[in-house]
């Protein structure tokens, strides 16, 4: 079964305004299909990066006591829920009895491969102690991680903090139904060779294309020659736009 | 001189991206490698040291953004520094040739990533070239070719 669900979690109590981060982290998506703030389940969401595209469905629900709704989405009836989230994301201030619930390792919240981040609304945790819990986290095993969304972009050693840090994390979830992007412009491509050893390269196969065309029409046969032709126009074209 | 005994690229995450053994080890004692650093230096605080001792040998890390590389070096023949200069070396070129390396460049191209490793770093653990620019064009040069293949099937 393809875990292409995302499950967003937050407390009715908190005056974060939930919408806002949800559409900060998923805009483009949304834009893209019908919805209204209040719906609690969004389907058919594209989530694209340079690589790849993927189809998923976002689950928005919330609470008012997070050990109770916790405690609901462990039971048994939600096994096939929980089995179908490529990850569950919680919007609430910290609360650090939860984490440390939610940090042992194996906690069966979500399966092993899936995402598990806590987005904590309040601003009382600096960066630092941010990073110091996710270390503890780590220390422990678990696959927890809190993302403090009051953030930039960055941290003072680079690394993507805040809303960024979210996508990033679900950017490099192994998802199962991605579909992969031609790449097809420089910036995406890695491979630049010079500009000049393409155009010669380029050059001399279309010198020795032709020569194979001229043969093949020689012997009328129009389909093959044709097709040819194609195979090699569509070829350099691909090979042009690098 | 650099004896690297193997390099393992880990993100924040706790996955392993990128793997190259220096030294012969059995698939068992890879995996207790693994399972044994991954949580140890992913539990590491940014400001502490980044050279450990593990086992009988040392371990040299380094994080950039989301992305741990991790060393295990010869305790008596290398230098931990430049162990870690190598590190940068690898980082420095990787970003040069995909322009601003992330996650999902080496996810994606991680063919390429082991390209570059292995034109940086011998399979004996020591360094092979240092000069970022012979590496690019080295890597280039496999690209070329590679592409050139594909034309040249299409064209037979």
């Amino acid at each position: 079964m393809g875990r292409d669900k995302i499950l967003i979690a937050y407390n009715t109590d908190n005056e974060f305004t939930h919408y806002d981060t949800i559409k900060k982290i998923f805009g483009k998506s949304l834009d893209a299909v019908e919805h209204t703030p209040n719906d609690s389940i969004v389907k058919g969401l594209r989530w694209r990066t340079k690589y790849y595209s993927t189809d998923f469905d976002l689950y928005i629900d919330q609470y008012t006591s997070l050990d109770q709704w916790l405690e609901d989405l462990r039971d048994p009836e939600c096994d096939v829920l929980r089995e179908a989230l490529a990850g569950l994301i919680i919007i609430d201030d910290i609360d650090k009895t939860q984490v440390s619930l939610l940090s042992t390792k194996g906690s069966p919240i979500v399966h092993q491969d899936s995402f598990l981040v806590w987005c904590d609304t309040t601003g009382e945790l600096s960066d630092d102690e941010t990073e110091n819990m996710n270390v503890e986290i780590a220390a422990v095993g678990g696959s927890l991680e809190i993302i403090r969304l009051i953030s930039g972009e960055k941290n003072e050693f680079n690394d993507t903090v805040g809303v960024e840090r979210v996508k990033e994390i679900i950017d490099t979830y192994p998802w199962t139904n991605m579909v992969k992007q031609l790449l097809i412009n420089t910036q995406n491509a890695p491979n630049k060779p010079s500009d000049r050893d393409n155009l010669d390269s380029i050059v001399q196969k279309l010198t020795d294309a032709r020569s194979h065309y001229q043969s093949l029409d020689k012997d009328d046969d129009e389909t093959d020659s044709n097709s040819f032709a194609n195979e090699i126009a569509k070829e350099v074209s691909e090979r042009l736009s690098f | 001189m650099s004896h690297i005994k193997y390099l393992l690229l880990v993100s924040r995450q706790g996955k392993a991206r990128l793997m190259q053994w220096y030294t012969p080890f059995t698939p068992k004692q890879k995996t207790k490698i693994i399972n044994d650093l991954t949580p140890l230096i992913l539990a590491r605080k940014p400001k502490m040291c980044n050279i450990l001792e593990y086992s009988d040998h040392k371990v040299v890390y380094r994080r950039y953004a989301s992305l741990y590389f991790i060393c295990g070096i010869t305790n008596d023949q290398d230098n931990e520094l430049l162990t870690l200069e190598i590190i940068h070396r690898f980082v420095e070129t990787m970003d040069t040739y995909f322009g601003n390396v992330c996650e999902l460049d080496i996810i994606f191209h991680f063919d390429k990533a082991y390209d570059i490793l292995n034109e940086l770093i011998m399979c004996d653990g020591s360094m092979a070239e240092s000069s970022k620019k012979e590496i690019l064009n080295n890597v280039h040069a496999m690209d070329a070719i590679v592409s050139n293949d594909h034309l040249d099937r299409v064209l037979s």
